[in-house]
């Protein structure tokens, strides 16, 4: 694993989110709420166990099958995408 | 748990879809609030309102003169009333009657009627044009403001650095966002049409709005607080869609000011925040929120909490469920031709 991206989203802000398996996701500070995929659920609820960036980097190569640099790859879009959202 | 009889009276019967006055709300809030055991008055100003005739709710309605006619008047239609059907506590609801009922205050206590609210010079510490001394006293941000009495002011206002978009707004009510000189003259002079002089000019701030809406006990502390984001807003950017939120920032901005002022009574603080997460003071309104069915819906019901406080009771309110979402909408009330015939003539039901 090299270095991943560092992620702007304030973790505090991602663990007081209101996550349902279903994707719906709702920010109790500002009210907003959100619709995300499988993998973006799947992400989010490992920050909120606060899992660290390399482990979940880790876990998506393992459970999707894919590259290290994929992987960094996909979160970098994620988080890029997520922030801004949720900031 | 409330067992005495108590009979409230509550103006801003008024309800029109895109910017309804909050009695109907306070109303309900009391209405079907368990301990609650009373009778409710409902008192407005135009026959049409339709709070007047909502009899379910609603159990006796009068018209009232409208407050350019001044705290006499007032005083001689609520004494008229209050002989007809006695009522223990009033809880105004519009912006444009809070100075004359403040200004009859001890006439209202001498009738045995109960009202929280603050003194004028408090109430006019909060006004538009000097939102930014309050922020600064109480340590908060707020978006500079200035009063203006001409429109030639946006064709050179950028001498003087004020960029544009500008937010242009009444004294009292109404506002919009100006992105040219031409829109700015546009909404200055339809306020100013509307709601006279001067207009106000705030320097625009990029962000969402949020509300709370919390009792001031006149001694520097809050009494409860709910917070809400809109959702969806009417053409007026009054709130359509709303939900329950909990944001310390603007709960601690709330009690800042609550303190500043040594609030007594309702109130509802406007604020803006920035994508930084900034707050800014936009507005406080003197009274419950037309949204104020919220709180009794979150379980913080601060009509009943504001009733109980006159009341002489203690209020330990829980804190209000975050995440609940409430969507106005219009329905119409039928009414026979002689009940109408009743208020128009003679000004009740």
């Amino acid at each position: 694993m090299n270095t991943h991206p560092t992620h702007p989203v304030n973790v505090d802000t991602i663990k007081h989110l209101a996550i349902s398996d279903s994707g719906f996701v709702f920010d109790p500070t500002i009210g907003k709420s959100y619709t995300v995929n499988e993998s973006a659920l799947w992400i989010l609820k490992r920050l909120q166990q606060d899992q660290s960036l390399d482990t979940i980097e880790q876990h998506i190569v393992e459970e999707f099958d894919i590259t290290a640099e994929q992987a960094e790859r996909d979160l970098g879009e994620f988080f890029e995408q997520l922030n801004r959202y949720i900031h | 748990m409330q067992n005495k009889t108590i009979r409230v009276a509550i103006t801003g019967m008024n309800a029109k879809p895109d910017n309804p006055g909050p009695g109907l709300a306070v109303a309900r809030c009391l209405f079907e609030e368990d301990a609650f055991q009373g009778e409710i008055i409902g008192l407005s100003y135009d026959v049409l309102d339709p709070g007047l005739y909502l009899d379910e709710m609603i159990h006796h309605a009068y018209l009232l003169p409208y407050p350019s006619n001044g705290e006499h008047v007032l005083l001689e239609r609520l004494q008229q009333i209050h002989s007809r059907t006695p009522f223990d506590i009033l809880i105004p609801c519009l912006d444009a009657e809070l100075v004359n009922i403040i200004s009859i205050q001890d006439e209202l206590s001498a009738m045995g009627v109960k009202v929280l609210m603050p003194d004028v010079e408090t109430l006019q510490l909060r006004d538009k044009d000097r939102l930014p001394d309050l922020a600064k006293q109480a340590g908060i941000k707020t978006p500079e403001v200035i009063s203006i009495t001409q429109a030639g002011f946006f064709y050179n206002c950028h001498k003087e650095g004020w960029q544009y978009p500008l937010v242009v707004k009444g004294v009292y009510y109404d506002a919009g966002i100006a992105r040219t000189p031409d829109e700015a003259a546009a909404i200055f002079r339809k306020i100013a049409a509307e709601w006279g002089y001067p207009v106000l000019v705030q320097r625009y701030i990029e962000g969402e709005e949020f509300n709370l809406t919390a009792l001031g006990d006149g001694q520097g502390n809050l009494t409860g607080s709910v917070m809400m984001r809109k959702r969806a807003v009417t053409d007026k950017g009054k709130a359509w869609a709303g939900i329950s939120i909990y944001d310390t920032q603007l709960r601690a901005a709330a009690e800042k000011l609550v303190k500043a002022l040594d609030w007594s009574g309702p109130l509802e603080i406007e604020m803006l925040r920035s994508r930084q997460g900034e707050y800014y003071l936009i507005e406080i309104n003197p009274r419950f929120p037309a949204w104020i069915y919220l709180s009794a819906a979150v379980g913080c019901n601060l009509p009943w909490a504001l009733v109980q406080l006159l009341e002489g009771h203690e209020v330990n309110l829980p804190e209000p469920e975050i995440g609940k979402l409430f969507i106005r909408y219009a329905q119409e009330t039928v009414i026979s031709l002689e009940k109408f015939e009743n208020m128009t003539m003679w000004g009740n039901n």
